[in-house]
C-alpha cells in the first residue's frame, strides 16, 4: 500500500511523456499540455475528459475491453510501464488484506509459509487466468481473520501517525533553530547602525576634534563587530553540532576535510583599510532626487552616488607619498 | 646617459621594454595576441599581452584603455597584477602576471571532485577580489568562470578588466550592453542605463550556482530569451519583489513564472550556501548582498572552513612544449593556449570589436608568425 498512499502524500508526479494519446478522443499532449491521462483497474487508458463524458451517468462499459466500470475506479498512473503498474496495485490490495506480521506467528516458519502462500496468490493474479479462484480465497481468508486484520491495520495506522508526527516535530525544531540563528544576524546588524548613530550624535553634540571622534569610533566599532562576530560563529557552530548530533552524522558535509586542508582565514580581511565614512541621514538634494526618480529600480541609490562624490574627494588625502615605483621587480624578489 | 638631455618618456618606454623577453605565443585573437615572457633579471615569468592598435581604424581600442586604467588602480591578491606597460612601435603592450589556469577549465574538467570546501574557498577568493574592485568604485562588467583565473598557488584571481568602468556617478549615463549574456544582471537586461556593483555580483550568484551544478546555471539563447530563462529559474518578479522595474525602459509585462525551490535543483548544497546565493540572485538590486556583505555572511565562517588555496583541485597540466623559444607553434591546443584565446577573445565584443577582420583564431596564427622583440 505504501507506494500508492506515499504518492498521494508527498506528491509523487504522475508518469506522463510528450507522445500521449487518448485512445477514444484522439487528442495528444502535444496540443492539449494539460491532458491528463487515467488508468482503469483493467490497465487501459483513457483521458481526463473521456472519463467523464463516458461514465457520467453511471456504470458504462471500458472503450477498450468493455468490463464495467465506474469513474471513481479510474485513476492516475506512476510508472512508465503498465504491468508494474498492475502489480503495484495487485500487491498494495493484499497488503491492506493480508496484514499479518511475524509476531501474529509461533515460529518464523510459519510466517514463511504465510509469506509464500500471500506471494503464490499475487503471481496467480499477476499471470495467471483463474482471477475468480483467487478471488474467492482472498474473500474467504478475509472472512475467516476478520477481527485479526482489523486489529493489524489499527495499529499499522497507529504507527505511521507516530511517525508522521515523529516528522513534523523534527521539522518544527529545525525551523526554530535557524530563525534564532537569523535573529542573531539581524541582532548584530542593529548593533552595527546604533554604532554608527552614536558617532553622528557625537560628532553633532560634542566640540571635540571631529577626526578624532571618528578614529576613536572606527577602533570601538571594529573590536565590538569583531567580538560579535565571533559570538555568532560560536552559536552557529553550537547549532550546528546540535543539529549534527540530531541528524545522525552519516551526511555531516565536514566530513572529509582534514585539519590542513583548512584555510583559517577572515573572509573580510584585505590588505586595505576601508575610508570610514559616516552619510548624514537627512542630507536632501534636489536635483539629485529628479534624477534619482529616473533611475528606480536599477541599483543606482542617493547613498551610493554621494558615498562615491565625497570619497572621490578625500581618496588619498591621508596617504603617505609614494616612494619606490619600481614595483615589477619587487614583487617579483618577494 | 647622456648628461645634458632630460629624460624623455621614450627613454623610460625603452627601459622597461628591455626589462622583458618574450618566449613564445599562447594565443590570438582579434584584439591582442598573448605571449609568455620572462622578467630578464628575476626569471618571473609574465605574460605580455599585445594589442594591435595598428588594426583599428579609429585609434586605440577602448578596452585597452579601460584595462590598463583599471588594473593600474587596483592591487590586491585576487586581482590580476599589471606589472609594466610598454609601447613597441605602434603596438601597446601590457605586462601581466602569468596564471596557469581558469575556473571554467576547472568547472568543465569532470575528472575533478568538488568539495563543498572547494566552492566555499574559490567564492571567498572571488568575492574577496570584487569587494576590492568595488571599493575602488569600480565594476568588473565581465564576471564568468573563464575570466577567474587560477594561479600556480592555487589564488583565484580576476582578470580581464577590458569592460570595466567606474561607477557610482548618476551623472553620467552607462550602456547597459555589457557583461556575457548567460551571467547579465536582469536590470540590465532590462535596459538600465546606470546601475551599481550588484550587476557584478549577480554574475557572481551565476557563477556559484554553476560550481555547484557544473554546469551553467542561466544559459539563455538570445537577449530576450535570457529574461524568460531567469523568470523560470526564479519566478517572475512583481513590482514588490522588485521596485521600479516597470519603469525600467524594458520593462513591461512579461509571462508570470511561479518561483521554484532552490533546494530541488541544487541537492548537494547546504542550506547557508543556498540563502547566500538566494541573496546574491535577488531581482531588486538594491536589496542584493554586496560583496562586502556576503564575506560576512555566515557560509564563509561555518564549517567546513574553506579549503586552503594550494589544495583545491585543479586539472592537469597538459602535455607543453617546453621553452619553445622563436616563436615556434605548439602543437595542439594546451590548456594555457585556449586560455588565453579566451580571454582575448572575451574582447571581442560587439561594441568595440572590428568584426571585418574577425577570422578563425587558428588560420591566422599560422599567417602572421611574429618573432619575439
Amino acid at each position: 500500500m505504501s507506494v500508492l498512499h506515499a504518492a498521494k502524500k508527498q506528491d509523487i508526479p504522475e508518469f506522463f511523456s510528450k507522445d500521449d494519446t487518448c485512445p477514444e478522443c484522439r487528442s495528444e499532449r502535444y496540443l492539449n499540455q494539460s491532458m491528463k491521462l487515467l488508468v482503469s483497474p483493467c490497465y487501459h487508458e483513457l483521458c481526463e475528459a473521456c472519463v467523464h463524458r463516458t461514465f457520467e451517468a453511471g456504470p458504462a462499459p471500458c472503450p477498450v475491453c468493455h468490463r464495467i466500470l465506474r469513474m471513481n475506479e479510474y485513476y492516475q498512473r506512476i510508472f512508465e510501464d503498465l504491468t508494474v503498474e498492475n502489480e503495484v496495485r495487485i500487491r498494495a490490495r493484499m497488503a491492506m488484506t493480508y496484514n499479518k506480521r511475524e509476531g501474529d506467528f509461533k515460529s518464523l516458519k510459519d510466517y514463511n509459509d504465510y509469506l509464500e502462500m500471500v506471494e503464490d496468490l499475487v503471481v496467480r493474479q499477476l499471470y495467471g487466468d483463474d482471477t475468480g479462484e483467487v478471488e474467492y480465497v482472498i474473500e474467504k481468508y478475509k472472512r475467516e481473520n476478520n477481527s485479526l486484520i482489523e486489529k493489524n491495520q489499527s495499529k499499522q495506522q497507529r504507527e505511521e501517525n507516530l511517525h508522521s508526527l515523529y516528522a513534523k516535530e523534527e521539522r518544527l525544531r529545525k525551523q526554530k533553530q535557524r530563525e534564532e540563528y537569523l535573529k542573531l544576524l539581524e541582532e548584530e546588524e542593529r548593533e552595527r547602525k546604533d554604532a554608527k548613530n552614536s558617532v553622528i550624535d557625537a560628532l553633532a553634540t560634542s566640540n571635540k576634534d571631529a577626526r578624532e571622534i571618528v578614529r576613536a569610533n572606527a577602533v570601538k566599532l571594529k573590536k565590538s563587530s569583531l567580538s560579535h562576530r565571533n559570538a555568532t560563529r560560536k552559536a552557529h557552530m553550537d547549532i550546528e553540532a546540535l543539529l549534527r548530533n540530531a541528524t545522525d552524522d552519516s551526511d555531516d558535509d565536514s566530513m572529509g576535510q582534514n585539519e590542513a586542508d583548512a584555510w583559517m582565514v577572515d573572509p573580510e580581511e584585505s590588505p586595505y583599510e576601508p575610508m570610514n565614512i559616516e552619510l548624514r541621514d537627512k542630507y536632501e538634494d534636489i536635483i539629485l532626487r529628479t534624477r534619482l526618480s529616473n533611475l528606480s529600480g536599477t541599483g543606482v541609490t542617493r547613498e551610493m552616488h554621494q558615498r562615491y562624490v565625497i570619497e572621490g574627494a578625500m581618496a588619498g588625502l591621508f596617504e603617505p607619498p609614494l616612494t619606490d615605483n619600481s614595483s615589477g621587480n619587487k614583487d617579483a624578489e618577494s | 646617459m647622456a648628461t645634458s638631455r632630460p629624460i624623455l618618456g621614450e627613454d623610460i618606454n625603452k627601459e622597461t621594454e628591455s626589462l622583458y623577453k618574450k618566449q613564445r605565443k599562447l594565443g590570438e585573437g582579434t584584439y591582442a595576441v598573448v605571449y609568455q615572457g620572462q622578467h630578464i633579471k628575476t626569471g618571473r615569468t609574465v605574460a605580455i599581452k599585445k594589442i594591435k592598435v595598428g588594426n583599428m581604424r579609429s585609434g586605440l581600442d577602448m578596452s585597452a584603455i579601460r584595462e590598463v586604467k583599471a588594473l593600474q588602480e587596483l592591487r590586491h591578491p585576487n586581482v590580476i597584477e599589471l606589472i609594466d606597460v610598454f609601447s613597441h612601435k605602434t603596438n601597446l603592450n601590457l605586462v601581466l602576471e602569468f596564471l596557469d589556469t581558469d575556473l571554467e577549465i576547472v568547472i568543465k574538467d569532470k575528472s575533478l571532485v568538488f568539495m563543498p570546501a572547494d566552492i566555499k574557498s574559490w567564492m571567498m577568493m572571488a568575492l574577496r577580489g570584487l569587494d576590492h574592485c568595488h571599493r575602488c568604485w569600480l565594476l568588473h562588467r565581465d564576471l564568468k568562470p573563464n575570466n577567474l583565473l587560477i594561479a600556480a598557488d592555487g589564488q583565484l584571481k580576476l582578470a580581464d578588466f577590458g569592460l570595466a568602468r567606474e561607477y557610482g556617478d548618476v551623472k553620467r549615463a552607462m550602456t547597459s550592453q555589457t557583461v556575457t549574456r548567460w551571467y547579465r544582471a536582469p536590470e540590465l537586461l532590462l535596459g538600465a542605463t546606470n546601475y551599481s556593483g550588484a550587476i557584478d555580483i549577480w554574475a557572481m550568484g551565476c557563477i556559484f550556482a554553476e560550481l555547484l551544478l557544473r554546469a551553467p546555471y542561466l544559459p539563455g539563447d538570445s537577449d530576450l530569451e535570457q529574461l524568460t530563462t531567469i523568470f523560470k529559474a526564479r519566478g517572475t518578479p512583481t513590482e514588490e519583489d522588485w521596485p521600479g522595474m516597470t519603469k525600467l525602459p524594458s520593462g513591461f509585462k512579461f509571462d508570470r513564472y511561479p518561483r521554484p525551490q532552490f533546494a530541488d535543483l541544487f541537492h548537494g548544497a547546504s542550506e547557508d550556501a543556498l540563502l547566500l546565493m538566494n541573496r546574491m540572485l535577488g531581482f531588486n538590486p538594491v536589496g542584493r548582498i554586496t560583496a562586502a556583505e556576503a564575506l560576512r555572511h555566515p557560509y564563509f565562517t561555518n564549517s567546513p572552513r574553506p579549503t586552503r588555496p594550494a589544495k583545491l583541485p585543479r586539472p592537469k597540466k597538459p602535455d607543453m612544449v617546453e621553452d619553445t623559444v622563436d616563436g615556434g607553434e605548439p602543437e595542439g591546443e594546451g590548456a594555457q593556449k585556449r586560455l588565453f584565446r579566451d580571454i582575448v577573445d572575451a574582447n571581442d565584443d560587439d561594441l568595440f570589436g572590428d568584426s571585418d577582420i574577425a577570422e578563425p583564431a587558428s588560420k591566422r596564427a599560422d599567417m602572421r608568425i611574429t618573432s619575439p622583440a
